[in-house]
This record gives C-alpha cells, structure tokens and sequence, in this order.
C-alpha cells in the first residue's frame, strides 16, 4: 500500500508549510573497514558523523516563511507521511534556491542539515498555519532588476544563497555536536538568461581595474495581490564572474551572466 | 624477493612485558597495527691501527644494538590477550617483551623490547589509535645471517563491530568545567630507561626506568580561559578510552600536573580554538 501526497505534510518550527512541491530526507552513514597488518579486515568503525539531509521544494505564492530560519541552529519539525510521523531537531538550512522562468509559477528550493535527532513519533505535532496564504503571481509580478538595459528580455533568473557552518563535536557528547556556528560571509549567486537585444559583451581586461563595478544592483522581486512587494532576492556587493554569449542557426542571441555578492553575517 | 601484502605480515608479542618466551598460535598478545616500523643499525665502527690498511674486518662492535620497533594499533582491552600499551609502561622488570613480525616459527623475532613512549588523540569521531614505539635492547641476531620476514599464518581474528576503543565513547573529566567543549585530546607518555650490559655478553643484563613522565594536550572552546591558567596547578584529569559497548579498554588515565604550554589560534572563515599542555613527572 502506498502513501499519496495528500497524506503528507511538513511541519518546519511549528508552522504547517503551504505550497510544498516535494520533500525528500537521506542519510548517509560513515563507517570505514578498519584493515591490519596480519588481516586485510577485521571489523568495521564509525568514522565520522552521520549526515542527514533534507530538501524541501515549493511554489513561491506567497510570503516565504523558510527564509526567516536562515541562521538559526535550533530547526525542528516533523514530516508526517500517512499515519507515521518523522521527528527531527537541531536543523540547519543550508542554502536556498530562488527560480523564475517565462510563464511559470517561481519556485524556491531548500536545503537543511540535520544534525540533531531524527526519529519516529507516535503522534502528529502541534502545528499553525503559515500565516501568508497562498496568493496568484501575475506575469507582471515578478520584476528583475539588473546592470543591462531592459530592451535584453530576461528568460530566467535564478538566485542561490549558501550558507556555511561550522559543527564541533566534542568528547562527553554522546556523538552530537557541541555547537554549531554560521561562518560568514555568505555567498549569494545570481544567473540571468536573457535575449541579447543590445548589450554587448564586457571587456576581458576591464576586470583587472579597480574601476570596474563591483555594487552593481542584482535583484528581483516578486509581487501578488495589490503589487505588494513579499519576496526579494538580492546580491550585496554583486559583482560578473562569468558571462556567455551564443548563436545558432535559426535561433537568437542568448547571453547567460553570472553574478556573485557577499553577505556579512 | 618477493613482496608480500600487509595482510601476510601480523605483529605478535610475547604473553607478558616481561617475558622472553616467543610468541606461539596459542601463547601470544596479538596487536592490531595498521603500520609498523621495525629499524636496526648495527653498532659497528672501524678501527684503524697504525701502520696496517683498513679493510671490511676493521669493523668491530661500537656499543649496545641500536634498534627500534615503532607501531600504530586499536586497542581493545588490557590483559585480553590483544596488545595494550598501557601493560609495558612503568618499571616491567630486566628481560622485556619478545615479539614476532611475520610468521610466527620463521618470522623476525626480537626480543628485549621495552616501551619508550606511547601516545594517541581522543576526538570525537575517530577510532583510537595509539603510536607505541619500542627499543629493542637485545642483538636480533648473533650470527652471520638474520631472521628473515615470511607470510604469517596465524592472523588476527577479525572482531565485532566497535571493539576497539573509540572517540565516540570515550571521556575526559576534570577539565570541562573551566575549558568548555573538549574537542581534542592528545596524550602521551615518555619513559627514559638504561640499559645495563654484560661484559661478555651480547645480551641485556638488566635495564633500569630512569624517568618517566605523562602530558595531554586539550584543545577546547573556552579560549578565554587560557591566560589566567599559565603555569597553573591545573588539577586532575583523567581519560577514560571506552569502546562502543561502553567498556574501557584502557586502564583509566589520570595526569594531575601543571600547565605547560597554552595557545590561541584563528584564521579567517574559522572559529578561534585554544589549547593547553598539561604534563606530570611519574618518576
């Protein structure tokens, strides 16, 4: 007998999450064969911590609650799947993933380290609604604002952020960390696709002066009812690490910029 | 020459530290080392005479033999019939250890053997693994032709999961309460020994522990701690190595000494640690 996906919930620090797209956990285990002079095996060991991961995949149509979790080391919740529920604590988010194509509903992708327990549960936990219900985006409510003239239409913005932590263990700990700590800066990135109409192609060399711009203003925006602006992306000292452009036969000019910006933590 | 795998080369010692009856298949301590190192130097030199060329016979015996037999091995208990460095540290009598690499009837066999140092690091994740290092003090041969390595036939056993003593499981008290999270721990003992030789004997007569002294360092969280410590009578700490069942497979650990060294450390994209060395004359 299988589960369907409407006997699945997710309950992140209390809030019940709308607009779920997908939820996946893995586990990985480290245990090494421990090898001898005399025996090539003779048992095994655990060789570091046991990771757990968990990814979590929704429609943005709304104000995004995940977000406000960056930082924090105390992320609990449960996933309950049918009548079993999975318990899990002392979570992180690692990153997240904003994505905005032509004529479809942007999407947000998470990803948390668990660090803590994660364990079965005889009981669904006590849970409030997200409090941003779920609104339409129009195809004029997502706004990206960017260094190129806006005659270059924009086909896809994308716009990670990751986050780095540092877990210490100790001695006396039964095997869980001590502490964990969000080692700065955090790195933001940006893709944009876009139609080339007039932009060109920035000098190679223009990226050993000091003059080039390293601020330049990488953002969108996405609105809903009454363009209210809810959910912003945007770099912090946004900067071009890479750019492309390419032309086939019977096709148009497609120009892929990558930027990149540094956040304080 | 052939070459042999590390599986074919076991390491046994004799049933005792103080034993010079070699290792047999049913009278051994085996150890579970993942590398060794065995080194001998002859200690020869040349005499010259005056009024005479010097050839290959002008070599002549220089002082007592110069050999070393230095390991890294999992523990799984003292007294279990598997190697424990924590048996052949302190005065363990004249004769030593006997020991066979390889086979255990054709295999190189030393005898004499007496601990100098041994040390290993507690963290939280690894298998403890302890780097023990040996003088041999007895000639391994006196003849023209020495022992020689061959493929063992007697192989350790393999043994259950989490046997050996781990980081996961062990503990450290006496010194959280001002350090904090201890992250590390590294330990080591010394022993300095003399030992004594015969005239007209190739063979140790008998080797006497001069000193021997034990020191941990401990790296932690509470770096704010560490100057007000300098020098400091630091209390006792002890160590317990425990396997994942929860059982020690050390003889509990104890260094009541004086701090030594601190340090403070931090590079960017980090965390700033601290450490500090704590050491304990025994004798």
């Amino acid at each position: 007998m299988a589960i369907g996906s409407d006997e699945e919930k997710i309950v992140f620090n209390g809030k019940l999450l709308t607009g779920i797209q997908n939820i996946s956990f893995s586990q990985n285990v480290s245990e090494a064969p421990v090898e001898m002079l005399g025996n090539d095996f003779v048992t095994t060991e655990i060789s570091g911590p046991t990771n757990f991961s968990a990814n979590v995949s929704k429609l943005l149509l709304n104000t995004d609650f995940l977000r406000t979790l960056t930082g924090s080391t105390t992320i609990s919740g449960q996933f309950e799947y049918g009548d079993n529920y999975l318990d899990f604590n002392s979570g992180v988010l690692g990153g997240y993933t904003f994505n905005a194509n032509i004529g479809q509903i942007p999407t947000l992708e998470f990803s948390f380290e668990i660090f803590g327990d994660v364990s079965g549960a005889n009981s669904a936990a006590s849970s409030t609604a997200e409090t941003s219900a779920i609104k339409e985006v129009s195809q004029t409510g997502i706004e990206v604002t960017f260094d190129k003239q806006s005659t270059n239409a924009v086909q896809n913005f994308s716009f990670t952020e990751s986050y780095t932590y540092e877990t210490i263990y100790g001695l006396n700990n039964d095997g869980r960390p001590s502490a964990i700590k969000l080692i700065g800066p955090i790195e933001q990135e940006v893709t944009i696709s876009m139609e080339v109409d007039d932009n060109e192609i920035e000098d190679g060399f223009s990226f050993l002066s000091g003059d080039k711009n390293r601020d330049r203003t990488i953002r969108t925006i996405v609105r809903y009812d009454g363009n209210v602006a809810v959910n912003t992306f945007e770099l912090e000292s946004g900067h071009l690490v890479s750019q492309s452009y390419s032309a086939g036969a019977g096709d148009t000019v497609i120009s892929n910029l990558t930027y990149r910006g540094y956040k304080k933590v | 020459m052939a070459y042999f795998s590390y599986k074919d080369v076991s390491l046994f010692f004799s049933t005792g530290a103080n034993v010079a009856t070699v290792p047999t298949a049913n009278n051994k301590t085996t150890v579970y080392a993942n590398n060794a190192q065995f080194s001998y130097t002859p200690n020869i030199s040349q005499q010259r005479f005056l009024g005479q060329d010097v050839d290959k016979s002008n070599f002549g015996l220089a002082g007592s033999p110069n050999a070393t037999l230095s390991f890294t091995c999992y523990i799984t208990g003292s007294g279990s019939g598997n190697f424990n460095p924590t048996d052949y540290t302190g005065d363990i009598g004249n004769i030593g250890a006997t020991v066979t690499i390889g086979d255990l009837d054709d295999g190189i066999r030393l005898s004499g053997l007496f601990l100098n140092s041994y040390s290993f690091s507690l963290t939280p994740y690894q298998t403890v693994a302890m780097q023990c290092d040996f003088a041999v003090l007895n000639p391994v041969t006196t003849t023209g032709t020495g022992s020689r390595i061959t493929t063992g036939d007697n192989n350790p056993a393999s043994v259950d999961f989490g046997v050996f003593g781990h980081g996961a499981y062990s503990t450290v008290g006496g010194i959280n309460a001002q350090q904090g999270n201890v992250e590390a721990v590294q330990y080591q003992y010394t022993a300095q020994r003399q030992p004594i030789y015969q005239i007209g004997s190739f063979f140790l007569s008998s080797c006497e522990l001069v000193s021997e002294e034990h020191s941990i360092s401990v790296t932690s969280e509470n770096i704010q701690n560490l100057v007000q410590i300098s020098g400091n009578d630091y209390g006792s700490t002890t160590i317990e190595v425990k396997n994942s069942s929860g059982n020690a497979v050390a003889p509990t650990i104890t260094v009541d000494g004086r701090v030594t060294a601190q340090n403070i450390s931090a590079s960017a994209g980090g965390l700033a640690r601290g450490s500090i060395s704590i050491s304990q004359p025994l004798k």
